[in-house]
């Protein structure tokens, strides 16, 4: 097999965005097919967790797919931008930048944004604002819970002596669980920013809204053995808007034994092979024209940053804090 | 800040060029040299900030991956110790032409600052100055704290999840990396070498280690005069931070190596 390309650039105004791309061998490119562009994960440089982006962009870039892998403002090797932009804005504007440099130099207008943690939640958030996108992979984004996740949280802590020690003597975190949440599963009192919030539940629920109106298939890969706990069945996306028609766009999967980062190379391959699978099944719509909505998601943006400075979300950071 | 790939074809090497930003008498250049592993995600990052704050002090400085690593050609899998060597003398090569300079300063932390270590020992009269950022001087003990990182990361990660059982699978620290690797690094032995670290040599520590002690007194042996091992108190970049903590940096180690190199 011919080896892919692979090449970098500095994009942008002052160029201060870096982008590496990964092209398809010389003449087995998929031209009309879209571009698929990887977002950080929180803090950690386009490169990923065990190198896991570098390997994926290989793996697409081999079977005739352009993949680009930037780095935000302030982030892996981008410089930090000049203006005053909250850090969530900055990441928006940063991947307008990335889609319109694609467009501008290349020709493309469409393209799929991946992301994990808060790079998934950047590209939800993103995907209903702009024409040019035409799906999002999300690997455990920000997912609110819901009673049957709250089910199976319980019967798992259920599971383990020193839960029961504490929910005997009502100390423990299981018995607050129980108390809290099953006695009152709609109080929407979370802690502040966490999927519990009802103000981030809205604020999913809306960006879901503009993804779907915008026609953006959706990946979603949730897993189930994470430290942050925030998803326990493959549907929980689907039970967590039950007023948003998600079905008809989204594949859904479930990874039991993965933990959030994917750290182990079994949970990358099979990782990679449903994001392939996806990208090259999925029903991507075809360039449509239009202009990228960036008042009406600024507004959205602005709405959910008010929580700013509460909010500390699985360690992306994605609607308050400072990236560097 | 620029970015750019040297090397050769077959071993294609992805760095970064931050140019000096003060003018000096004399042009000065540095050559970053990365850790290995899981250890790099997390050290990129305090790494950038090193590298442009010696830019603010006059330096060319590269910082770049090794083959096999980051943005690098390469696959885990297909790495040895000696080819990383030979990436540090060509990004040393790449810095002095695009610098116009004779010699470099060579900084390396973990790992990286083995490789450094062992570049110099060389007898190459292009190390101007050496900087070894809590180096691996032992490579069985570099192993095993390596093997700690990862367990804990992995148990942090996941509910129930430990390393047996991807060990069982045949990768170290969830990556595929083979056992010739782990058998140079586990060669590696900078006391055996410590007689050929240049006189102009700087060693951080902020993490005390067994091998520490025997270190101590190889460096203060040194035939050119005694190299001390400095202690620095502050946080390791190369573990992965938590939520308190994230993003930042070490800011005492890195205070300490600019102002040893551009006093």
């Amino acid at each position: 097999m011919k080896p892919v390309t692979e090449n970098v650039y500095t994009v942008g105004p002052g160029k201060s965005l870096v982008a590496a791309v990964t092209e398809p061998p010389r003449g087995a490119g998929k031209n009309a097919a879209p571009v698929i562009v990887i977002l950080n994960t929180g803090i950690i440089h386009r490169v990923g967790h065990q190198r896991k982006f570098v390997v994926l962009a290989r793996e697409l870039a081999a079977r005739g797919y352009l993949v680009v892998r930037f780095d935000f403002g302030g982030i892996g090797d981008s410089e930090r931008r000049k203006d005053n932009l909250s850090a969530l804005e900055g990441c928006l504007d940063d991947i307008r930048v990335i889609l319109d440099w694609l467009e501008a130099s290349r020709g493309h207008r469409r393209s799929i944004l991946l992301g994990l943690c808060s790079g998934a939640d950047h590209a939800i958030i993103y995907a209903g604002s702009d024409p040019r996108v035409v799906g999002a992979g999300l690997l455990d984004p920000m997912i609110p819970p819901t009673r049957r996740f709250y089910l199976h949280y319980i019967l798992h802590r259920l599971t383990r002596p020193r839960s029961w020690l504490s929910f005997v003597t009502g100390n423990g975190r299981l018995f607050t669980t129980v108390r809290k949440r099953l006695l009152k599963p709609k109080s929407g009192q979370g802690q502040a920013g966490s999927p519990e919030d009802e103000r981030v539940r809205l604020f999913l629920k809306n960006v879901y809204a503009r993804a779907i109106e915008n026609n953006v298939q959706l990946l979603s890969v949730l897993t189930g053995a994470s430290d942050t706990r925030q998803s326990s069945y493959r549907e929980q996306i689907l039970d967590a808007f039950p007023d948003l028609d998600l079905s008809p766009l989204l594949r859904a999967e479930f990874f039991e034994d993965s933990d959030h980062l994917f750290l182990f190379e079994h949970d990358r391959k099979r990782l990679n092979a449903i994001i392939i699978d996806w990208i090259e099944t999925a029903n991507f719509r075809e360039a449509q024209e239009g202009a990228v909505g960036t008042a009406a998601l600024t507004k959205l943006v602005r709405g959910i940053a008010m929580l700013s400075g509460q909010i500390a979300m699985f360690g992306g950071q994605v609607f308050g804090g400072q990236l560097i | 800040m620029t970015p750019l790939y040297f090397g050769t074809g077959q071993r294609r090497l992805f760095g970064v060029l931050d140019p000096a930003q003060a003018r000096s008498s004399q042009a000065q250049a540095a050559v970053i040299c990365y850790p290995w592993g899981p250890e790099y995600i997390f050290a990129h990052r305090a790494l950038r900030y090193l590298s442009r704050q010696l830019a603010a002090r006059g330096f060319n400085v590269l910082r770049f991956d090794y083959y096999g690593s980051g943005d690098s050609a390469g696959n885990e899998s297909e790495v040895r110790l000696c080819g990383w060597r030979q990436d540090i003398v060509a990004a040393i090569e790449e810095l002095k032409d695009i610098s116009d300079v004779k010699a470099v300063a060579l900084i390396g932390l973990r790992l990286g600052a083995s490789l450094a270590a062992q570049i110099a020992a060389s007898c190459r009269k292009d190390v101007a100055a050496l900087v070894l950022w809590d180096p691996a001087i032992s490579g069985p003990e570099h192993l095993e704290v390596l093997e700690i990182e990862w367990t804990e990361m992995a148990q942090r990660h996941s509910t129930y999840l430990g390393h047996e059982r991807e060990r069982r699978r045949g990768a170290r620290y969830g990556l595929p990396i083979s056992e010739e690797l782990a058998i140079d690094v586990a060669a590696i032995d900078l006391i055996s070498i410590a007689d050929k670290m240049p006189s102009r040599t700087l060693c951080l520590s902020t993490k005390p280690l067994p091998s520490h002690a025997a270190w101590r007194a190889a460096l203060e042996a040194h035939p050119g005069g005694p190299i001390g091992l400095e202690s620095v108190s502050d946080i390791h970049p190369w573990v992965e931070a938590d939520l308190e903590t994230v993003g930042q940096l070490p800011l005492a180690a890195i205070g300490r190596i600019t102002g040893w190199l551009a006093p």
